[in-house]
């Protein structure tokens, strides 16, 4: 670890001292590197180069000193750095569209941010001016540091209902931006959250139950949400605002199982549930960006199924064995009204399919429309998540336990039936619902509207004010108070 | 005592040998300036060492004997003309030719200033009023040194210091006729509250407030000194006003029975507080620009007359200071501000305030003469008019007087509107008033003087008030 | 050298003013002769400040005095809340001048304007070093004449204008600061400032009284501060040119009357009198006030200056806020906050000066695009508004920081939503600018530009001063715990504040 709290703040210091940020920084690292690579061919023809650039330079940067950080401020630091420079990632292309969604996303990123900033203040003061991650564990939490928490970090994990920026900012970034977006950044809410909120916590435990059930919804609606779009990378956003919810869910387990099984195992089953997803999205999200212009070959299919269908949680898959191990860590997880949620999550595991198929089918059809072959290096950086995807269930000793443990008969059929019974359901039913579906998801303007209607509040071009007066000494002698005040125009 | 009787008869005989040899007048002149402010210099050392001085006119016993005496305000007060009347001298002597001054301006002048230093000197009613009569009838010969334009406003000022004279004198004649004396000190103590006394009281202070130019009988004051060439109205609005003041404070805190004080205390407030709000508001209204420093004289003398009425009623040694310092202050600044406003109007050859836009630039020392002097004015520290202010409040706190205290603020910023009306309008950088012929630099610098002088009294706030202690001890 | 100590405060006054003098008297095409003489004076000032800033990190006090009223001499004290300020002038002093000159370069009377300008930091300086409220006083208006001449500098009949409302308010609220310094000095003569203020002894006799002289004082000071009912001068004050309105926004005028309530509050009442007053409350309530007044006032200006302004408003109440939490965190926050608030003002004050000079860009409007052809004074811009919303590593956040934590240390959380509440409206009126000058592309032809540079966007003068100060608020942010940060220093002085009993 380096201290630096000479240097910057007191306690301020970077190092990956725990398992949870090691595998955490590990894979964000190679998701950037991913994201790096496919950029050199996606931006070559970009004007606006540079700008692109330096900006992926502070993102990266910020996320990367987020994870490292060992102090509240220097997580900041890096959140609001990568927070603020992601604007510029999702305003890159200048359309309409992407104006928009710059807008809503600067809105609530920056409210994220002032809501942080005051759990942190909070957090601070109860732990009389120590800033370093070591002594806030041992500090007692209240309701209010808790919700700030939740809300400032969350909207930047994008669970429901603080989702709205995600699915309006991703689509509209350029492909490489989005799978970052979507595979690290929004992560660190998730991650901060670890960071920030002490597992013993008594008041944090009296949370956990409606925590997990927000996880839960989460799930669901992100899924749902995604079959009412149609295009690709908006239907990736949608579930990642599902696989968000997953997180949180084993977050919460890992919170309340803090006591009972060794933290640090759920912690790195946490971390590998991240690193799984930002692989898995990260690679989809490169390809739907590859299927906008140009036509996929075979490998690039194979990547996308690769991808999808280990998002799917095929057997075999890295997919497969977290959720096992999400299955196992929540089995005693106790939720308000509902006994047990391993029906819920295989009903989850169903929707998430089914939104995984749909996704495929549109990718399908959009890179019909194109005539040039993906070029070589976004293949090169689609297969390299595609192969770290194929490796994570089997190098890492502690998810070949999960894996080997989802090739038994019965988990995996558990497994194989809502993909299989998605993949049947998305053939033969999906048509019928579609229509519906897509008015529905149309539905969802009302956010812009909101967000404008924001934007006509703080830019007013004119406010009331309250009148001021100059006196005309003239006047008053000739004609009186009354006519002698006039209106002062400043 | 002969210092005193010097201070009196130099510039008396200065005046008689210009008349003699006019071509003589000006060299004449500052030598008696310069010789009377070295003697006022030695006086004031002198009283400060050795107590107040007294000088028995002729060498009778003071029944009979005319009386002078030199104590600490009268020193100061001499000092204070004799170096006004050499800075006036000297900015006269720098602009004359320009100006075409009058060759009588130099005995007039010199003869002010005798009549002056003999009123602050003299202890003994109808001395006084010889005194006051001489200052009255050469200030009025002065405005008339304008030319034509001049006869009007000097007319009036005559006619209204002969009617204030008549009723001064007509009050010392009822004293005299009660109590058969006229010498201040033997006078102390002896009036009785019966209403010949009030009656007498009451004419004198009539007198002398018309005189002194109190409002609300200041009516001939803005004319008169407008109307006046520069350094003739740096003279009369710096000093020739606080003559009758002077004579109104020895009266009222000498002769006055206890009993009348808190009546005339409070016709005096009211006065100050008509004075203080009422011309200000006239100086922030007048068109024209000496008019505009002449309502600020009468405005200013408000403080003075505030300070009398509450030393009258209050018996703190903070206002009797606070009197002087405001008379002092106040000759200085209101010295500097005639002068480098009568300055600009020659250069600029212009008479409303407007037209002295951009004087900023084609005159900067005159209008920075004059906003520094407004400062003192205003009140703003470190300046003599801050000090007074300073020890008034100091008082008023101590008084407890709540309302003037908040008269006091809103007549500073009514000061602090008039003055800036000014300052303001010489920051204006489109079309300034072009100047008719190059601006001079020496009279502009004498101007100056005073409002630096006025700035640094503040830093000699100690001797000061020391000084002003001895005259209460 | 130690002989030279107690001469330093004066020193330090007159190495601004004597330059002053001399430039009054000098003809307009002396320019040589004139920038000479301000960077000597500059110079001499940097050597002076830090001969007195090793002294009185090394715990002495440098006191002169010379004598000027009864029970109130005038005295020049060197402390470390005095060096604070003084230290913050002097640099700033350094960059607006090398801003001025290249800014005036070719205007008429610019004489007159470095003679004011050198009186005005002079003003400031003394004002920061004076070491009773008497002389406080006596820098107080200085200060304000000072000034004057620079918001009217241009002679146009706005600026005339905005002159007139500017003295009325200030000459104002001076005379109330002088009844209250009267009132004071009647109560008990007017002691040197001292940690834990003065009139402890007297709260149980003179309750009122007391009451009134705090309000007097703070309403003789809000004026300056700008506090709520009081800052009606400040957007119009706006009119002057760009350095005057830096200097204005950034150090002398509003830092004065912060200053001002710094010393009342701790060193005139001191914390334990003004709990016993019960007049804290009233003044929290009114800084917060003004900071989300200020802030809604600025959405709506599409002038960049006067925008500029309304933040000033905003955020120099952060620090009479900070003051009025009297806790020891809060304290830092305030006294941080004094800096760094001035040097990012100062740097959006330069960036908006630099826009209307090389292009004539006064609204917000005609922004779009700026960032393409004046990156560097863009990037200071941004710096300078990220600052002022409060988001590191900026300067702006460190303040930010301590004054949220000082607020939840003496229970007054609530305090905390005003600033997350300020932080949004900040947000909201920067953020959109800095997106126009980055995103958008330019659609009209510049107002009026002009090529003042060969080979940079700008005069160079124009150009370091915003990127200095620009590095000196991020590096003020990061670098918060290092030994001389304001951060640092500060903590020295609520220490040695708080360290009275």
């Amino acid at each position: 670890m380096i201290d630096l709290s000479q240097l910057l703040w007191p306690g301020a210091g970077l190092g990956l001292t725990s398992t949870l940020q090691q595998g955490w920084f590990a894979f964000t690292l190679l998701l950037w590197l991913a994201a790096a690579l496919y950029s050199l061919s996606s931006q070559r023809a970009d004007r606006q180069q540079a700008r692109y650039w330096l900006f992926m330079g502070l993102c990266f940067s910020g996320n990367l000193l987020l994870i490292a950080a060992q102090d509240a401020l220097s997580f900041y630091l890096g959140f609001s750095l990568m927070s603020l420079a992601a604007t510029a990632l999702v305003l890159h292309t200048g359309s309409k569209a992407a104006k928009r969604a710059g807008r809503l996303y600067l809105q609530l990123a920056v409210l994220g941010e002032l809501l942080l900033f005051s759990a942190l203040v909070l957090r601070a003061a109860a732990a009389g001016g120590q800033y370093d991650w070591q002594s806030w564990q041992a500090v007692e939490l209240d309701h209010l540091t808790i919700s700030l928490f939740l809300l400032g970090l969350g909207l930047k994990a994008g669970f429901f209902p603080l989702h709205l920026w995600l699915p309006q900012a991703h689509p509209v970034a350029p492909a490489p931006a989005s799978a970052v977006l979507s595979g690290a950044m929004i992560k660190a809410g998730i991650f901060g959250l670890w960071f920030f909120l002490p597992a013993g916590d008594a008041t944090l435990q009296l949370w956990l139950p409606y925590l997990a059930l927000l996880g839960l919804v989460s799930a669901y609606f992100g899924a749902i949400a995604a079959l009412c779009h149609t295009a690709p990378k908006t239907i990736l956003a949608y579930s990642s605002v599902s696989q968000m919810g997953y997180l949180l869910l084993l977050l919460t387990a890992s919170w309340q199982l803090a006591s009972s099984t060794p933290y640090t195992v759920t912690l790195l089953l946490l971390v590998a549930y991240a690193a799984h997803h930002a692989f898995a999205k990260g690679a989809l999200f490169l390809l739907a960006g590859s299927a906008a212009k140009y036509r996929f070959a075979i490998f690039d299919k194979a990547c996308a199924l690769i991808a999808a269908l280990s998002m799917m949680a095929l057997p075999f898959s890295s997919g497969a064995a977290v959720k096992t191990a999400l299955k196992t860590l929540t089995a005693e997880l106790r939720l308000p009204y509902l006994q047990s949620i391993s029906w819920l999550l295989s009903l989850g595991a169903l929707l998430s399919a089914l939104a995984l198929w749909h996704f495929l089918s549109q990718l399908w059809q959009q890179q019909q429309l194109a005539h040039h072959r993906v070029p070589v290096l976004q293949q090169v950086a689609v297969a390299l998540l595609a192969i770290l995807l194929i490796l994570l269930p089997w190098a890492w000793p502690l998810l070949q336990y999960y894996s080997l443990h989802a090739l038994t008969s019965y988990a995996w059929l558990g497994l194989i039936t809502p993909v299989l019974l998605a993949l049947l359901g998305y053939r033969y039913l999906f048509a019928i619902v579609a229509l519906p579906l897509q008015r529905i998801g149309q539905g969802s303007r009302w956010v812009f509207r909101l967000s404008l209607w924001l934007k006509r509040r703080y830019q007013p071009i004119r406010q009331l004010t309250l009148p001021a007066f100059s006196v005309n000494w003239r006047a008053l002698r000739q004609q009186g108070w009354y006519k002698a005040l006039r209106r002062f125009k400043g | 005592m002969s210092l005193a009787l010097g201070l009196v008869i130099i510039p008396l005989l200065a005046a008689l040998l210009m008349l003699l040899w006019p071509r003589l007048a000006r060299g004449l002149q500052l030598a008696a300036a310069l010789l009377c402010t070295i003697l006022a210099t030695m006086l004031l050392q002198l009283v400060q060492q050795e107590g107040s001085q007294q000088l028995f006119i002729g060498g009778w016993n003071p029944l009979l004997a005319i009386r002078w005496q030199a104590d600490s305000v009268t020193a100061l007060l001499l000092l204070l003309s004799a170096v006004l009347h050499l800075l006036v001298s000297g900015y006269a002597l720098a602009v004359q030719q320009r100006d075409k001054l009058a060759a009588a301006f130099w005995p007039l002048s010199s003869l002010l200033l005798a009549s002056l230093q003999a009123l602050w000197l003299s202890r003994d009613l109808f001395n006084l009023y010889v005194c006051l009569e001489l200052l009255g009838m050469v200030a009025v010969a002065l405005v008339t040194l304008s030319g034509d334009k001049a006869m009007r406003p000097a007319l009036h000022y005559l006619l209204f210091s002969l009617f204030a004279s008549l009723c001064y004198l007509l009050g010392v004649a009822l004293l005299y006729g009660a109590y058969g004396a006229l010498d201040l000190p033997l006078l102390q103590g002896q009036l009785q509250a019966n209403s010949l006394t009030a009656a007498a009281l009451v004419l004198i202070t009539l007198g002398l407030m018309l005189k002194a130019a109190w409002w609300p009988l200041h009516l001939w004051l803005p004319a008169a000194h407008a109307a006046a060439p520069a350094p003739v109205s740096a003279l009369l609005s710096a000093l020739v006003v606080k003559g009758p003041l002077f004579i109104l404070v020895l009266v009222w805190t000498t002769l006055a029975p206890a009993a009348f004080l808190n009546v005339a205390a409070y016709a005096f407030l009211v006065c100050a507080l008509g004075a203080l709000l009422l011309a200000g508001v006239a100086a922030l209204r007048t068109p024209y620009s000496k008019t505009l420093v002449a309502y600020s004289t009468v405005a200013q003398l408000g403080y003075a007359m505030l300070a009398l009425a509450l030393m009258l009623s209050f018996n703190l040694p903070v206002f009797t200071a606070a009197l002087w310092l405001f008379v002092m202050a106040h000759a200085l600044a209101k010295a500097a501000c005639f002068l480098s406003i009568g300055e600009m109007q020659q250069t600029l050859g212009v008479k409303k305030v407007a037209q002295l836009k951009g004087a900023s630039q084609t005159m900067p020392l005159a209008m920075f003469a004059f906003a520094v002097a407004g400062g003192s004015l205003i009140g703003l520290p470190p300046s003599g008019g801050f000090l007074a202010k300073w020890v008034m409040l100091l008082g008023l706190w101590q008084a407890q007087q709540y309302f003037l205290l908040l008269v006091l603020l809103v007549a500073t910023l009514v000061s602090a509107a008039y003055i800036f009306r000014v300052v303001v309008l010489a920051f204006d950088r489109a079309e300034p008033t072009a100047p008719d012929f190059s601006p001079q630099l020496l009279p502009q610098w004498l101007a100056l003087l005073p409002a630096l002088a006025v700035w640094a009294m503040a830093f000699f706030s100690m001797p000061l008030l020391a000084i002003l202690q001895q005259e209460l001890s | 050298m130690t002989a030279l100590l107690p001469y330093l405060p004066i020193l330090i006054i007159l190495s601004s003013l004597l330059p002053g003098l001399i430039i009054f008297s000098l003809k307009e095409t002396q320019i040589k002769l004139r920038t000479w003489l301000n960077m000597l004076g500059v110079t001499v000032k940097l050597i002076f400040v830090w001969l007195m800033w090793r002294a009185v990190k090394a715990g002495q006090e440098v006191t002169f005095s010379l004598p000027f009223l009864p029970g109130a001499d005038l005295v020049l004290h060197g402390d470390a809340l005095s060096l604070l300020f003084v230290i913050l002038s002097s640099i700033l002093w350094l960059a607006t001048t090398i801003y001025a000159i290249g800014y005036l370069e070719g205007s008429p009377l610019r004489s007159r304007f470095f003679g004011y300008f050198s009186l005005c930091v002079s003003a400031t300086v003394g004002l920061a070093l004076s070491g009773n409220l008497v002389t406080f006083l006596l820098f107080y208006e200085l200060l304000t004449l000072a000034t004057f001449p620079l918001v009217v500098h241009r002679g146009t009949a706005q600026s005339l204008a905005a002159a007139k409302r500017y003295l009325g308010y200030t000459l104002g609220g001076g005379v109330l600061l002088m009844f209250g310094v009267a009132l004071l000095h009647m109560l008990t003569q007017s002691p040197d400032f001292t940690p834990g203020g003065y009139l402890l002894p007297l709260v149980a006799s003179d309750r009122a009284l007391l009451q009134l002289a705090f309000v007097l004082l703070i309403a003789g000071l809000g004026v300056k501060a700008a506090l709520l009912p009081l800052h009606g001068w400040l957007p119009q004050a706006m009119v002057a040119p760009a350095p005057v309105s830096a200097l204005l926004h950034a150090v002398a005028v509003v830092k004065a009357g912060a200053f001002g309530i710094i010393r009342v509050v701790y060193d005139v009442f001191g914390v334990q009198s003004i709990q016993q007053l019960n007049v804290a409350t009233p003044l929290m309530l009114l800084a917060a006030l003004t900071i989300l007044y200020g802030s809604w006032r600025a959405l709506a200006q599409q002038d960049i200056k006067k925008r500029l302004a309304y933040s000033t408003i905003s955020q120099v109440s952060y620090v009479t806020l900070g003051v009025a939490m009297l806790g020891p965190l809060a304290a830092v926050g305030a006294l941080v906050h004094l800096v760094h608030q001035g040097v990012m003002k100062i740097t959006l004050f330069f960036c908006a000066g630099n826009y209307a000079e090389t292009l004539g860009i006064h609204d917000i409007r005609e922004l779009n695009g700026v960032g393409k052809r004046m990156p560097l004074t863009s990037l200071a811009f941004t710096v300078g508004a990220l600052g002022m919303i409060g988001i590191p590593p900026t300067a702006g956040f460190i303040s930010k920081w301590y004054l949220g934590l000082g607020a939840a240390e003496v229970d007054q959380g609530w305090l905390i939503g005003v600033f997350v509440l300020s932080g949004l409206l900040n947000a909201a009126y920067f953020l959109p600018v800095v997106y126009r000058i980055w995103f958008t592309q330019q659609r009209l032809p510049w107002p009026h530009p002009q090529q003042l540079s060969k080979k940079l966007e700008t005069h160079w003068m124009l150009l370091s001063p915003p990127l200095f100060t620009m590095l000196l608020v991020l590096l003020m942010g990061l670098f918060a715990s290092t030994d001389i940060s304001p951060l640092s220093w500060s903590e020295l002085i609520v220490e040695r504040e708080f360290s009275y009993d």
